[in-house]
């Protein structure tokens, strides 16, 4: 594996984290069965790549955490989005959105 | 950082407990994991097997715990404190290295701390005068050198210089001081009301002078210096208000001094111009005299907005205005007259010998990097399997290249906080030697700053031997593993042989360097000083002249001093002299005529020194007499004007005839007739050569206040008798009191110290390099001893593989020695001007050097060659 494809996939599982972080705070688990459940079960989310992911966005600032309780009464730390998250939400949306578009263009000229 | 996250940090520098960080990822791991089980018995697994299922989904629980530890932000310093205990933890394996490495680094990091320590002390840092860096001194020069100021001078540039906004003067006298137990010599600064304010000096006790106290008539009063008030007041603070005599006036003490370095010179106490009698009457006197006093330093103060040069240039114009407006003061004497800085002047003289003193002590640490990088190479190199795994086991190139640097860093700290005990211990010594050439050697300690250097010089240090194993060490992994470590690692040595040469080259520059002074210094100290030195005491008489009527009675009293201490027990002889040996002072050349000899117009006219001395002089210093006779009584005021002139004199003006019945004179119009001739002398210390000198007697000329004593056993013991005879005929007070033999030696202490400073940095060198040769030796052999085997097993004789291999090695010295002549020879001109006698190229002391630092090689290098050739070519074969 080279380190390019290593960052793209890692860029986009921050991404994804990001995004489900937008409407409300989530813990982990919640966070990799909203991934599964939004890619229709497409994207398995490896939970050797989410803790990491979840520090490393939170050490950027672009999360936070917060030990709350879940829907079951259990101890649990949520992540939630910060400002600077939301911005850096936006900025990787537009970014993702021009390089599929570009990639789907590649695939479509014959 | 917050107080909580502090106490984690140190929880886990102590190794104890675990983070707070590491249990919550605990926790959020053990509820995913909940969840997750929750999830798959929802899906109708059992109990067991949903936990199964959960635990193979989430995969390596470890291996994902360390990798959020690698994300998160402490994680530098985890990483870090992780390297320095795996660092410590490898260099307490092989504490032998460690030790050696230790210790090389110590010493050259030891001896830049103590160097530089001085050189912050004296050359850096700010002076303790409040308005230091503002302080300029004035500086005359005239046709016959720098010269001082005068009372008139003074005042006009006080009234035209607008750049200095004070202008204090400043001259030392000696009075006697009344009313302790002893009458006693004080060495007297009298200065400006405002001398101290201008300098920005505040008192440690009472006050300094205040405004007025400088005006004629005003009541005298005294300001003492830290050193006197401890030595001669204990540090009594209740000295403050004590009256004492001096110039038969009462003298009021009004404050104490902090201990500040006293520039030009270190004096007992300070009073008002006021209240010395020479100066005030010379203010009384002056009627118009531009040369009035003519003794005065002036120090000035920079004005707001103004710069040195600023009033260098406004000093030089008002200067160039003296020579128009009083062209018959200045006509002959090219009178010039500018400032420079203060500082400068305080440290001019510590200033070359410093800067020397720390090339020598940054090359002793050169060497023991060199050293060290070869140490450290030979490890890495045994290392490669080691590291080879570590690489394999998934640590990147960059973490190891860390983890070694850390091992040198951890190294490179530890000797420089052995090096700073060395530096500590080493100061005084130094702090005594610096004080040979400046007045702030006081000054010098180990503080803040100088912590800061010892930590800056350890990392790069650190940096710099650890960078140079690192880079080898991490390339070429794969054939490491490979061959098992079995490769000759042949870049690593190359570049450990280049280390060595290096290596060479320094220490037979510093080899050199200490060579050349130790010839100087064995030269100094052969230099026939022309009389005894053994048994022979020195003092200073200080008359209270104010005590006496006129000056016969005061020759009176010193003639009957030297009679009195004459006849003492316990001294065999003693006489007066103006011109003491070894005291420092300079020759007074005095121009003269000889009788019947026509003086050319062009030629330059015969020139000596003079001393005027008591009739015992000769005997007493044993100079022997070498033609006509020595002084007697008859030779008094009033008698014939006679004198004695020394071998050299006599050897330059009457090369063929004998000088003495011959007449001369300084005038042209009183004769004087020589009466002898003495052995010559160096009066002036052995760097001094002797100068053509001529004796008067006392009388007949000059005032001689020194006393010179043989003394029947050590000169030492005497010290009471001598005192107590000059205390016996009233308030004189005598000081100085030294062995000549003591002086001789001080007289040449600063090349002796400069020569055992380098002697010991260039031995350290040596015994460093020696060791570097020795070790890189015993390692290319080990990783040759295959090859030797197999050469051995194929009938090679053992001598010829011992030539081979010691061949080899002095490939490397013989590289360093070529390049070190050049370096020497470099070094050398640096060395010169503090060389005696003694040519910067001094073939002698190259050829020794080269001889000793080849042989010391060639014994390092045989030592371990040897080995090679004993091996068994079987188990050589075998051997990995």
């Amino acid at each position: 594996m080279t380190k390019a494809n290593v960052d793209l996939l890692q860029g986009t599982l921050d991404m994804l984290i990001l995004k489900t972080l937008q409407l409300e705070a989530q813990h982990g688990w919640g966070i990799s069965q909203r991934i599964q459940q939004m890619s229709k079960d497409v994207l398995q989310v490896n939970q050797g790549s989410l803790y990491p992911a979840l520090h490393r966005l939170q050490r950027q600032g672009l999360i936070g955490s917060e030990w709350g309780t879940s829907d079951n009464n259990r101890r649990a730390k949520f992540y939630s989005l910060t400002a600077k998250g939301r911005t850096q939400l936006v900025a990787e949306k537009a970014n993702w959105e021009r390089l599929s578009t570009a990639v789907t263009d590649i695939l479509q000229t014959v | 950082m917050s107080t909580g996250s502090w106490r984690n940090w140190l929880t886990r520098l102590r190794g104890e407990g675990r983070p707070r960080a590491d249990l919550e990822i605990d926790d959020e791991v053990a509820f995913h994991l909940e969840m997750e089980t929750k999830k798959y018995l929802g899906q109708g697994y059992d109990s067991d097997e949903a936990e199964r299922r959960a635990r193979i989904d989430f995969g390596a629980i470890q291996g994902h715990k360390e990798a959020c530890r690698d994300e998160r932000q402490g994680n530098q310093l985890d990483m870090l404190m992780q390297d320095v205990r795996y660092a410590l933890r490898t260099l307490a394996k092989n504490w032998g290295f460690a030790t050696a490495a230790i210790l090389t680094l110590a010493l050259g990091i030891g001896a830049n701390t103590a160097i530089f320590s001085v050189i912050y002390g004296v050359l850096m840092r700010p002076l303790p005068y409040q308005n230091g860096a503002r302080l300029v001194l004035l500086q005359p020069e005239t046709t016959r050198g720098v010269a001082q100021t005068s009372i008139p001078e003074l005042y006009d540039y006080r009234e035209q210089v607008e750049a200095l906004d004070e202008l204090v003067e400043y001259h030392t006298m000696f009075f006697i001081l009344l009313g302790r137990d002893e009458p006693e010599r004080v060495q007297t600064g009298v200065v400006s009301d405002n001398f101290f304010d201008t300098l920005g000096v505040s008192p440690l006790h009472g006050r300094t002078f205040v405004e007025g106290e400088d005006a004629l008539d005003s009541d005298a009063v005294l300001v003492l210096s830290h050193d006197y008030w401890q030595r001669a007041f204990g540090g009594d603070p209740e000295i403050v208000g004590q009256v004492f005599e001096m110039n038969t006036r009462p003298h009021t003490v009004v404050g104490v001094l902090p201990p500040i370095p006293q520039f030009p010179n270190a004096v007992d106490v300070y009073m008002p111009t006021s209240a010395c009698p020479f100066r005030a009457n010379a203010e009384r006197n002056m009627a118009g005299n531009r040369g009035a006093f003519r003794n005065l330093l002036v120090f000035g103060r920079l004005a707001e907005a103004s710069t040195p040069a600023s009033a260098d240039a406004e000093i030089a114009s008002v200067a160039g205005r003296f020579r128009s407006d009083f062209p018959d003061d200045y006509a002959e004497v090219d009178y010039q007259a500018g400032v420079v800085d203060l500082k400068g002047e305080l440290t001019k003289n510590a200033r070359p010998m410093l800067l020397m003193l720390l090339a020598t002590a940054g090359l002793v640490l050169l060497i023991a990097c060199a050293n060290v990088a070869n140490l450290s190479l030979a490890r890495v190199m045994r290392r490669d399997q080691e590291i080879a795994v570590r690489a394999a086991l998934g640590a990147s190139r960059g973490r190891l290249i860390r983890q070694l640097l850390t091992e040198s860093t951890v190294l490179a700290l530890l000797g420089g906080a052995f090096g700073l005990v060395f530096a500590y211990v080493g100061l005084d010594m130094l702090v005594d030697f610096a004080a040979r050439y400046t007045p702030r050697a006081p000054q010098i300690s180990i503080d803040g700053w100088v912590l800061a250097f010892t930590v800056a010089v350890s990392f790069g240090t650190g940096l710099a031997f650890g960078t140079l194993p690192a880079l080898p060490g991490t390339r070429d992994l794969g054939s490491t593993m490979k061959h098992g470590g079995r490769t000759t690692a042949g870049g690593g040595l190359k570049l450990r042989r280049s280390l060595i040469v290096l290596q060479v080259a320094l220490s037979f520059v510093m080899l050199v360097g200490a060579g050349l002074s130790l010839r100087s210094l064995s030269a100094l100290q052969a230099v026939d000083p022309g009389f005894d030195t053994e048994q022979v005491l020195t003092a200073r008489i200080s008359v209270d002249f104010t005590a006496y009527n006129g000056m016969g009675e005061i020759h009176d009293v010193l003639q009957e001093l030297s009679r009195v201490v004459g006849e003492s027990p316990v001294v065999r002889d003693a006489a007066l002299t103006d011109n003491p040996p070894y005291r420092g002072n300079n020759p007074n050349f005095r121009e003269f005529i000889i009788d019947g000899r026509a003086v050319e117009e062009t030629a330059s006219p015969p020139q000596f020194d003079r001393t005027v001395i008591t009739p015992g002089y000769f005997a007493t210093l044993g100079v022997p007499v070498l033609a006509g006779r020595s002084f007697d009584h008859t030779d008094r005021g009033g008698s014939t004007p006679v004198a004695i002139i020394n071998e050299s004199l006599a050897r330059q003006y009457w090369s063929e005839e004998s000088p003495v019945g011959a007449r001369i004179s300084f005038d042209g119009e009183t004769w004087i007739s020589v009466v002898g001739v003495v052995g010559d002398t160096r009066l002036y210390g052995p760097q001094t050569p002797v100068m053509p000198e001529l004796y008067q007697p006392f009388g007949q000329a000059g005032m001689p206040t020194w006393l010179v004593a043989r003394t029947v056993g050590d000169p030492s013991a005497a010290v009471r008798a001598v005192k107590d005879a000059a205390h016996s005929l009233g308030s004189n007070a005598i000081s100085d009191i030294q062995p000549l033999a003591t002086l001789r030696a001080d007289a040449v202490a600063s090349p002796r110290l400069t020569a055992s400073l380098l002697g010991v940095f260039a031995l350290l060198a040596l015994v460093v390099t020696l060791t570097g040769i020795a070790g890189v030796m015993a390692f290319a052999i080990s990783q040759r001893t295959r090859e030797m085997g197999l050469r051995l097993a194929l009938g090679a004789q053992p001598r010829g593989i011992l030539t081979m291999v010691v061949r080899q090695g002095m490939v490397q010295v013989t590289l360093g020695l070529a390049l070190g002549i050049v370096g020497a020879v470099g070094f050398g001109r640096v060395l010169s001007g503090l060389l005696f006698e003694i040519n910067s190229s001094d073939p002698l002391t190259f050829a020794v050097v080269v001889v000793t630092l080849a042989s010391a090689a060639l014994v390092a290098i045989i030592v371990p060659a040897r080995r090679a050739v004993a091996v068994d070519p079987a188990t050589a074969l075998r051997s990995d």
